[in-house]
């Protein structure tokens, strides 16, 4: 902290004094955080016909087509955006931000069958 | 009198839509879904926000104004304000984009 106290008095104000500032708020949080939560969104309803604020917000949280899902952190920001769009969407609370790709798995159907074995392991048969 | 081309007040006049004066009991119940959604949805923000020790004005406007499904009279659910008409109120299906906003107060004493 000296050392903080020594840069303020030569006047080099700059990432020393930002992360003392975001250590010491109360109630900050770091995006790291284990007990994060998310929204998550679908869009439902289509926006289309709705004024060009509404269709903005929807943009900007990446809702582009009907039934897209997004996920954002649960902060008073996000929340504000909900409020314009809340007769189109459908929102959870949701631990885990799932990525694009986990989304596209859990939608896959189960295919009905397991595989027993790889075509090429005839010889691992044999042994 | 049959045909593409018949005489009927629509075609000949030009704009004539006939959107009935009331609702069905399956145009009610769908309403009443609607807002229960969005008051589903008002209390997910919420509790989410409370969790992480947060809140929102506009939330928290919206649940001391707004009525709940559960709280709104009938008469608020299926009808609008609209001094144009006769006694004053319409069928809120004849608001623009009726399933797709939120139209729960109207002026006391209407």
């Amino acid at each position: 902290m000296t050392t903080h106290e020594s840069s303020w008095s030569n006047g080099r104000l700059s990432q020393v004094h930002i992360n003392r500032t975001a250590v010491h708020t109360p109630g900050y949080r770091t995006p790291s955080t284990p007990t994060m939560a998310y929204f998550r969104i679908t869009l439902m309803r289509s926006g289309i016909g709705m004024p060009a604020k509404i269709q903005g917000v929807l943009h900007a949280l990446g809702l582009k087509k009907r039934m897209t899902t997004v996920y954002h952190p649960v902060t008073p920001s996000v929340a504000g955006q909900i409020m314009r769009i809340k007769e189109l969407v459908d929102v959870k609370e949701v631990d885990k931000a799932l990525t694009k790709k986990e989304i596209h798995a859990a939608r896959r159907p189960d295919p009905g069958y397991y595989i027993e074995r790889k075509a090429g392991a005839w010889n691992n048969l044999e042994q | 009198m049959f045909g593409p081309f018949r005489l009927t007040n629509p075609l000949s006049g030009g704009l004539l839509w006939k959107i009935p004066w009331r609702l069905s009991r399956h145009q009610k119940y769908r309403q009443r879904q609607r807002l229960r959604k969005v008051d589903n949805i008002i209390a997910t923000l919420d509790s989410a926000l409370a969790k992480q020790g947060e809140s929102m004005k506009k939330v928290e406007r919206w649940k001391e104004e707004m009525p709940t499904e559960a709280e709104m009279l009938a008469k608020d659910k299926y009808t609008v304000f609209d001094r144009k008409v006769k006694r004053y109120r319409k069928g809120i299906h004849k608001v623009p984009k009726w399933t797709r906003v939120s139209q729960r107060l109207n002026p006391p004493g209407f």
